[in-house]
């Protein structure tokens, strides 16, 4: 146990802005998810037990638990100007480059829930396995079939090859531990 | 743990996810790799794998510099004011911020005291040539005649998209950094450097592992640089807007031709 440095927390920010935007599926909506994340975290002293990373994506997500019970009990309003989003005034020098960090991410947000947490914590957050399931209040084996399903799901929706019928690719499926362990003794 | 790895063994979908990505156990690789081998379903399966792990840990896209300024506010100074018992732990004294200014001064000058890192052996491999393009290896088709700490730089060639265009010779901190240039038909550039001595530091960001060999990707400015250690010394790929895709593939097949010509591993000749 020791306690959390918040000066420290600064070099997570990238990452966790890629964790959020995975979860959001919005950039704008990440960048407000970070922020909430960082302020509640910082609203006093911490005390953590293994890695700062796990404890934010900890608390990532029940923020953005949060933020969602929030958002389903204020009133559906129709559309106004303000909710228009204007044209990203950021200049970037590689915009394929961003069009193709904003679909994958917006893929991942798509993913079943179980799936989309399991991978934003070990391959967008770099979290090992231990620290995943811990975060998640998962055991590792079930981290890394929801893993598995999460990473065949983006990798054949991004695939430049045709939907194969054979049995090794077909399988779409939630259920977890369905696939080629069939296949093995 | 060992209760959940032993479960993943009746789930090789568990396992696959493991190998993709590096984490699995160097004694249960032969084995899954032999009977991936046998099954042309786990093949694909890990190949799938594999795929999204690239893809998805070469995401490099940085927070937006408000987010970070806002971050910052709440982080530093403003909000060490709000309690006493936070000021002991925000306020760095002022000396302690002159001497951490100047560091990074000299560590982005000159790549600071002691070893080169990872990122000054990349600006190295960005810079411009100051030799010759070596020729290829006659009587080793898949290498050049250059080599650097007894390691051949690859002949990619046209077949693979990049050409040897020049080299340099450097010494930084005492160390040699070898760089060989390619350049692409469409005029894009890469150089591959390799460091005589022990590895670098300063390897940081997400990283893959293929053929047993991890592979580290990050960003330094606009370039994106991989770098890995053979044979004890770091190789370093960098480029200006060449994907982590293609500095991976290019990494990885010179790990695998590497592979190849040794033999060094059972579980890598049979994952050939």
């Amino acid at each position: 146990m020791r306690r959390l440095d918040p000066t420290s927390l600064g070099q997570h920010l990238d990452a966790l802005y890629r964790a959020a935007w995975a979860l959001c599926g919005s950039r704008e909506d990440a960048e407000d998810l970070v922020q909430e994340t960082f302020a509640r975290v910082l609203a006093r002293p911490r005390v953590i037990r293994g890695d700062e990373r796990g404890y934010l994506m900890r608390a990532l997500r029940n923020t953005f638990y949060s933020r969602l019970r929030t958002a389903s009990r204020r009133p559906q309003t129709g559309a106004t100007l303000d909710d228009v989003q204007p044209a990203d005034p950021r200049t970037t020098r590689q915009p394929e480059r961003a069009m193709e960090v904003g679909e994958i991410l917006e893929a991942v947000a798509e993913l079943p829930e179980d799936f989309r947490l399991a991978l934003v914590a070990i391959d967008i957050l770099g979290l090992s396995y231990g620290e995943a399931a811990k975060a998640l209040d998962a055991r590792e084996a079930t981290i890394t079939t929801r893993l598995y399903r999460a990473r065949q799901r983006i990798a054949r929706q991004f695939s430049d090859e045709p939907p194969s019928s054979s049995p090794a690719t077909s399988g779409s499926d939630t259920r977890e531990g369905s696939g080629p362990e069939r296949s093995l003794a | 743990m060992k209760e959940d790895m032993t479960e993943e063994r009746k789930h090789p979908e568990g396992e696959l996810t493991r190998l993709a990505d590096g984490t699995l156990p160097a004694e249960r690789q032969a084995d899954l790799r032999a009977q991936i081998q046998q099954s042309p379903e786990l093949t694909a399966a890990l190949a799938e794998q594999e795929r999204a792990v690239t893809m998805l840990r070469a995401l490099d896209e940085p927070a937006p510099a408000a987010l970070r300024a806002r971050v910052n506010e709440l982080t530093g100074p403003a909000t060490s004011r709000r309690s006493p018992r936070w000021r002991r732990v925000f306020v760095i004294p002022g000396a302690t911020a002159i001497a951490a200014a100047a560091a990074a001064v000299i560590i982005l000058v000159g790549g600071g005291a002691g070893a080169p890192t990872v990122p000054a052996a990349a600006r190295i491999a960005l810079a411009s040539a100051t030799l010759p393009a070596p020729t290829v290896n006659p009587n080793e088709s898949d290498d050049l005649v250059m080599t650097a700490a007894g390691i051949p730089f690859p002949a990619w060639g046209p077949q693979k998209g990049w050409t040897a265009s020049g080299a340099r010779a450097d010494t930084v901190d005492g160390r040699k950094v070898t760089t060989v240039f390619y350049t692409s038909p469409s005029g894009k550039r890469i150089g591959y450097a390799i460091t005589d001595g022990a590895p670098l530091s300063g390897a940081r960001g997400s990283s893959v592992t293929r053929y047993g060999v991890r592979f580290t990707l990050q960003q330094s400015g606009p370039a994106r640089l991989i770098s890995w250690v053979r044979s004890g010394h770091t190789c370093v790929i960098a480029g200006r807007s060449v994907s982590y895709a293609a500095l991976l593939k290019l990494a990885t097949e010179d790990e695998r031709q590497e592979g190849a010509s040794s033999q060094a591993s059972v579980a890598r000749a049979e994952y050939l």
